[in-house]
């Protein structure tokens, strides 16, 4: 094991000033930039419309109530508030929402690019003369290289994520609370898991090719296939949206006074104020936002199994559940900004993702066995 | 008579199978303490894949391998330790220079920081590298690259040195580099095997030869055991005339060089005689082939054992 360890600590070391992984540093801290400053400014935004009234009051939907039919209506208002209530509030894991989606696909990419290599880039240039001549047994040289770089990729990504995040949160006056501090931790960890299986996999094709330019094409095919294949499923799964129910239909009369407000920029001061057929349109769309939630929670559950065949359904379920809970909080945040958030439990999050969880573990250790045998049986 | 105890690597019955090809067959090696070992053979003669073997890069199919009385199997930390090994086209971390390299490669070798950084110091001396020390890698030249190669196979210092054509791809000053190293080494007590298809190198070099043809080991002893086993069987005359012989005219010859005022003949026959009555007898000169041509005239002709 101190062998195991020493041996790691040398490749830790090495991986660290190599060129690659201080461009992916780069490359996720302006990531994550981009992502807290798009949450700043429509923070900034959403402030000057709170600042124009005191708290607790109810605020109007912003959403523009112009074109398409009372369903997209409904869920670009329930999206559009569930998404930038927190931010509003001043909650700090909105940027990593935002960027979670991002990183369901940049995130096996960068596994894949710092792996496809690994093994083949060493047989290329001769150095891997040098190290299986080294006096450790491959097992040891394979796994000890594997948590070594990995782990020099762990940190980069929890600087790059989780340091980055902090500071330009804080810069950009985007709060955190202790309960969204572990959560970011936690998103870290699945994180590190989700890039771990895809840099062991690119590890093992390597170790399986031989030839960076054969490992090259089939990284590329796999992250092709990962984008279009959720796609695909995304398409899919949308065609069959009707089980979600059929919303409030918004009359005339509430379109043009919610298209007459937006352009005003107006804010009514309490509920009793509005019109009675948009009072009541509201009502309705209450009442649907509460059989979406639950609707949209049963179909989530349903719609698990997707997590199986696609990775990057599996890390955004993941990270939705982990950063903010998503699917039981989604529409009871549109309509009840001024309250402040409960999300569920961090165990109970946890309770909720052990599968996915555990299916991750299982492709990790599958992908770790299979690079481990590949490299025990690599003559060059 | 040598003791077992002074074979420094001891292979038996080595043989390396890739599917229906047999690229080693049989091949049995004893290399002495402090003696220089040299492999020599045609390209594709199995050279690479015995040092290969030797290394623990490549499992054998079948026969041991024992390296300073280790034997070289599963991980064979013991035997690994005990060598070193220097092939052609040294590579390291491009982006790293020398020292960091050397620490790296040597942090496997258990020495602790101080000893390390002595030994690296040392051997950066030892092959002139001390100067360029700072600079990447990347920027050395092949020449330096393959003594950074000697450093880094000495720097745990192994008591026996692999150099697996280690000079290939280097311009004459590089070459007389490394050799005048593989000298050195020897005179600090070191064994070295070496694998060359340099013929001149080898025999400049090695105290003991093995000579290798499609996998087998064909012939082995030192240079002058090697051509004195030709005496008798390789005739070599120089036979001096404007005219450049043609191998048909005379029967016997195996093959002519025409050197300008001079034809170089070498049969597996005296033909003294034969080429004294047709170019005059003051024309012909019979002299010792030299250790090239013995080995040539071994791979040529001399029967493969099945």
């Amino acid at each position: 094991m101190n062998q195991r360890l020493r041996v790691a600590r040398l490749f830790f070391c090495r991986h660290l000033s190599s060129a690659h992984v201080l461009g992916l540093l780069c490359l996720l801290c302006a990531v994550v930039v981009m992502g807290t400053l798009a949450a700043h400014s429509d923070r900034t935004g959403f402030q000057r419309a709170y600042a124009r009234h005191s708290d607790g009051e109810f605020v109007m939907p912003l959403a523009v109530p112009n074109g398409g039919t009372a369903h997209q209506i409904v869920w670009d208002t329930i999206s559009y508030r569930q998404l930038h209530s927190s931010t509003a509030l001043g909650g700090g894991l909105l940027p990593m929402r935002m960027v979670a989606l991002w990183l369901a696909f940049l995130l096996p990419m960068v596994g894949l690019a710092l792996s496809f290599n690994l093994v083949s880039g060493d047989i290329e240039s001769g150095v891997m003369g040098s190290l299986l001549s080294l006096p450790i047994s491959r097992r040891t040289l394979g796994l000890a290289r594997l948590c070594g770089e990995g782990a020099a990729l762990l940190l980069v990504l929890c600087l790059g994520l989780g340091g980055i995040a902090l500071v330009s949160s804080n810069i950009c006056r985007v709060g955190w609370s202790l309960e969204q501090l572990v959560r970011l931790a936690h998103f870290l960890v699945l994180v590190g898991l989700y890039t771990g299986i895809f840099y062991v996999l690119g590890a093992w094709i390597s170790a399986r090719t031989r030839s960076s330019a054969k490992a090259l094409w089939i990284a590329c095919l796999l992250v092709a296939s990962l984008f279009l294949g959720s796609t695909a499923i995304n398409h899919a799964v949308a065609l069959r949206a009707s089980d979600l129910g059929i919303p409030p239909r918004a009359s005339s009369e509430v379109l043009r006074y919610l298209y007459r407000q937006r352009v005003a920029k107006g804010i009514v001061s309490s509920p009793d104020d509005l019109p009675e057929s948009v009072s009541e349109y509201f009502e309705n769309l209450s009442v649907y936002s509460q059989v979406l939630s639950e609707r949209l929670g049963a179909r989530y559950q349903r719609e698990r199994w997707l997590a199986v065949i696609s990775p990057a359904h599996l890390f955004l379920g993941m990270a939705n559940q982990i950063l903010q809970d998503h699917y039981p909080t989604a529409t009871r945040v549109a309509y009840a900004p001024s309250r402040p958030l409960k999300p569920a439990r961090l165990s109970t999050t946890w309770m909720s993702i052990l599968p996915e969880f555990s299916w991750l573990v299982i492709l990790l250790g599958a992908a770790v066995t299979a690079y481990a045998r590949t490299l025990r049986q690599l003559e060059i | 008579m040598i003791s077992e105890q002074a074979v420094v690597v001891h292979a038996e019955g080595l043989g390396k199978q890739y599917g229906a090809s047999r690229v080693v067959d049989n091949v049995s090696l004893r290399v002495h303490r402090s003696s220089i070992f040299g492999l020599l053979g045609p390209n594709g003669a199995g050279k690479t894949t015995i040092v290969k073997m030797l290394t623990g890069l490549t499992r054998p199919t079948s026969g041991t391998i024992r390296i300073a009385g280790h034997r070289m199997t599963g991980a064979a930390v013991n035997a690994k330790r005990a060598l070193g090994h220097v092939y052609s086209n040294m590579a390291f971390y491009r982006h790293l220079n020398a020292v960091e390299n050397l620490r790296f490669f040597g942090g496997f070798y258990r020495l602790g920081a101080g000893r390390l950084a002595e030994r690296i110091a040392d051997t950066l001396e030892f092959v002139d590298l001390w100067q360029e020390r700072k600079k990447r890698v990347g920027a050395y030249s092949s020449g330096m690259r393959q003594r950074l190669g000697i450093a880094k196979a000495l720097l745990h210092d192994p008591a026996v040195l692999l150099f697996d054509e280690a000079t290939n791809g280097l311009d004459i000053e590089g070459r007389d580099d490394i050799c005048e190293l593989m000298f050195e080494l020897r005179v600090r007590g070191k064994t070295s095997l070496v694998t060359s298809h340099r013929l001149d190198e080898i025999e400049l070099l090695c105290d003991e030869i093995g000579i290798l043809d499609k996998g087998k080991l064909i012939e082995q002893g030192s240079p002058s055991e090697i051509q004195g086993s030709l005496d008798g069987v390789l005739f070599k005359y120089v036979v001096r005339t404007d005219q450049p012989i043609d191998v048909e005219d005379v029967p016997g010859i195996a093959s002519v060089r025409f050197l300008g005022q001079r034809n170089v003949v070498l049969s597996g026959q005296p033909l003294r005689d034969v080429l004294g009555q047709r170019f005059g007898a003051d024309s012909v000169e019979e002299v010792r082939p030299t250790f090239e041509e013995a080995c040539l005239w071994i791979l040529r002709h001399r029967p493969n054992p099945q």
